[in-house]
């Protein structure tokens, strides 16, 4: 059962965005792992109570972004492509790396300012780390 | 859908087959008692043409049977007239004033089916009535030393369920045309009281439809009634032909 | 009993549907008043279609042509490839419904009831009736007379999954239902019946659970289609634009984006616009921002179903 997944039909994004964008966010913080099962077309109908179709829908989208893959008396899976999937968290990382950058421009922050701040969250961490 | 009509039918049946029973009982012990009445000093202030009549029934024990229970203006034949319109009434208006038509027309079936499979099953529930009923009759007729004529008997049933046929064909009629039960039910039994008026007007008789629904010497066995199978024949093919092609039009 | 054999006996004729539903320019009319006036409308094979209208909008009285109870006065209709009028037993054969009313024979048990609906079926499948009746919890013994609204809801739909229809056809399936009856039937709904790949058209008035499980919806308004449209479709081709103008802009302006490609609807409250958009609201955002006037915020905002119902329904009132 995919506790993971929280549909809000009265919103008007459309489900099966919904549905692709919170696999894909799922898959990206590592909610769930390469190889799990995803539940079946009609397990997730009747868990959310929509269409079978919408998440179809949803399943095809994701299936075109590589991240899940149907295997015959497997169901629906998450994909096994490490590499595609560690590139997509690395992008993801930089995008949001890109967007601090961005909001701390605006704020007026200087970039000498930024930097010495990212070298002291970077010295805490990997310090941290070592201990 | 057969025994979904006699499920719903079920107290309709009973409580005919009842009625019929203790009317066919009654029939048998009046007999007596109606002749002596005839020749006590009361009936005899009875104006003439009346007393002669029903000098005439009673004449015999088998024609005074045959009057009772045959005719459609006594006691037997009413009430099986009127369980034969009430059947008949809420035949498809019943379906249609409670909302189960729309269960009924949806399923894979013709409305002619439809019609007709509900039209059998009354008309079956009114031949067991009558049959039961004469068998009651002749039963206690039997015990009482009046043996009738069984063949009669049931060449007179057959014609007497004709006309039987004809008034629940024309109750189905009207149970087509309107959405409710009681208007199909009193425009039946009007239309069956304006049929049997000829019958009152002298040398109109021909024109009577209930003469031909029974007939004394075929009751008595002796002659076959063919003529009289025909026209009511007929008159219950009508209303029922009728009822069939407006139903197959009409809208819901 | 042996109504159906007739039926049974003969095969079912072959039909090569594109669509479980195809209304064509469909006119039913009461009398002078035309109930639906001129509907055009197609249902996709496996799809969940919610078909919207405000009372009266002609809705039952399209379900009763589909199903052969009224006879159209004009134009043409195929359920599952067979014609309306021609074919009417065929398509019945293959058709569940359940009715608003769901009428059904009070002095029958729930037995009997199903044994009625299988003697007047052609294809029956007693395990999914159980499976239903038991799934809804309804009393197995009882007469129908003796049950609930609710409960007759769940009896009907159960025994309308009994002649393992190909389409099931349901007008206001919900009515009389609590929030839990409710949602275990819309449950069903979706979870077995569609994901066995059966259509399902149901009509409602309820906007909220049409959004919820259909993937379609049809609305229509005085026997008129409004708009038929795959709903993740609709909602994501409609859309607000909400501007706040440094100053209120002239009428003149509020012409301009009238004129602007995808605009259905401008209305202006002093700073504030709000722009009504059906088809590609990024491309207009950017010409509204590249306008003469200097704008202090400019928001996309999504519509849900209840939204895009209303909206239409206003465009209606305005004689569009």
């Amino acid at each position: 059962m995919a506790i993971w997944l929280d549909v809000n039909s009265r919103s008007g994004v459309p489900i099966y965005v919904q549905i692709v964008e919170q696999v894909k966010h799922a898959i990206e913080v590592g909610a769930v792992q390469p190889g799990d099962q995803l539940p079946t077309v009609r397990q997730l109908a009747i868990d959310l109570t929509i269409a079978p179709n919408t998440i179809v829908k949803a399943y095809n989208e994701l299936q075109m972004l590589g991240l899940i893959e149907s295997k015959a008396g497997m169901g629906t899976i998450v994909a096994n492509l490490n590499g595609s999937i560690r590139k997509q968290q690395t992008e993801t990382l930089l995008a949001r790396l890109h967007d601090v950058v961005r909001d701390a421009a605006s704020l007026g922050i200087s970039a000498e300012e930024l930097a010495a701040r990212f070298d002291a969250e970077i010295n805490q961490f990997y310090k941290q780390g070592k201990e | 859908m057969v025994a979904k009509e006699l499920i719903e039918a079920r107290w309709k049946l009973f409580g005919g087959a009842l009625l019929a029973t203790l009317i066919a009982t009654l029939t048998d012990f009046t007999y007596s008692n109606t002749r002596e009445m005839l020749n006590s000093a009361a009936a005899s202030q009875q104006p003439g043409s009346i007393r002669d009549y029903m000098v005439q029934m009673t004449s015999s024990f088998d024609t005074f049977i045959w009057n009772s229970w045959f005719s459609l203006s006594n006691n037997g034949g009413l009430v099986m007239v009127v369980l034969a319109v009430i059947l008949g009434a809420g035949l498809i208006a019943g379906e249609v004033s409670k909302g189960s038509i729309f269960l009924l027309l949806s399923k894979p079936l013709s409305r002619e089916r439809v019609l007709l499979t509900k039209y059998v099953v009354s008309a079956a529930i009114l031949f067991a009535v009558v049959l039961f009923g004469s068998l009651v009759l002749l039963l206690v007729a039997a015990l009482q030393g009046h043996p009738q004529n069984t063949l009669g008997m049931l060449i007179s049933d057959l014609l007497f369920w004709f006309a039987l046929l004809f008034a629940l064909g024309l109750a189905t009629l009207f149970s087509v045309i309107f959405s409710d039960v009681l208007r199909p039910l009193a425009l039946a039994l009007v239309v069956l009281l304006l049929v049997a008026l000829p019958g009152f007007v002298p040398g109109w008789q021909a024109l009577s439809l209930p003469s031909y629904w029974t007939s004394l010497p075929a009751y008595l066995g002796q002659s076959f009634p063919l003529k009289e199978f025909a026209v009511a024949l007929v008159a219950a093919a009508l209303p029922l032909a009728a009822a069939v092609l407006l139903f197959r039009k009409q809208q819901y | 009993m042996s109504t159906t054999t007739a039926i049974k006996q003969e095969a079912l004729p072959v039909t090569s549907e594109a669509a479980a539903i195809e209304i064509n320019n469909l006119v039913v009319s009461y009398g002078d008043k035309r109930a639906v006036d001129g509907l055009s409308l197609s249902v996709p094979i496996g799809s969940v279609y919610g078909f919207l209208g405000p009372n009266g909008a002609g809705k039952t009285t399209t379900i009763k042509t589909l199903l052969g109870f009224r006879q159209p006065n004009g134009g043409s209709a195929k359920v599952l490839g067979y014609d309306i009028v021609t074919q009417s037993l065929a398509l019945r054969a293959r058709v569940g419904y359940v009715s608003e009313v769901n009428s059904m024979y009070d002095y029958l048990t729930i037995p009997q009831m199903a044994d009625f609906c299988r003697a007047t079926s052609l294809r029956w499948d007693q395990s999914a009736v159980d499976r239903y009746l038991k799934m809804f919890g309804l009393p197995l013994k009882a007469r129908v007379k003796q049950l609930s609204k609710g409960m007759k809801s769940q009896l009907a739909f159960s025994l309308a999954m009994g002649s393992q229809p190909d389409l099931l056809i349901l007008d206001e399936p919900t009515s009389g239902l609590d929030p839990i009856a409710r949602h275990d039937l819309l449950n069903q709904l979706v979870g077995e019946v569609a994901a066995g790949g059966t259509t399902v058209f149901f009509s409602s008035h309820i906007l909220s659970e049409v959004e919820a499980v259909a993937d379609w919806v049809g609305i229509i308004n005085a026997g008129k289609l409004v708009i038929s449209s795959e709903l993740d479709q609709l909602k994501s081709s409609q859309k607000v634009l909400k501007l706040i103008y440094a100053e209120a802009p002239p009428p003149a302006e509020i012409d301009a984006l009238r004129a602007l490609p995808g605009a259905v609807r401008v209305d202006q409250e002093g700073r504030s616009v709000r722009i009504t958009v059906h088809g590609d609201v990024n491309t207009l955002s950017q010409l509204v921002q590249a306008r003469p006037y200097a704008l202090r915020d400019a928001e996309i905002v999504d519509l849900n179903l209840e939204d895009i119902f209303l909206e239409y329904m206003k465009e209606g009132g305005n004689g569009r």
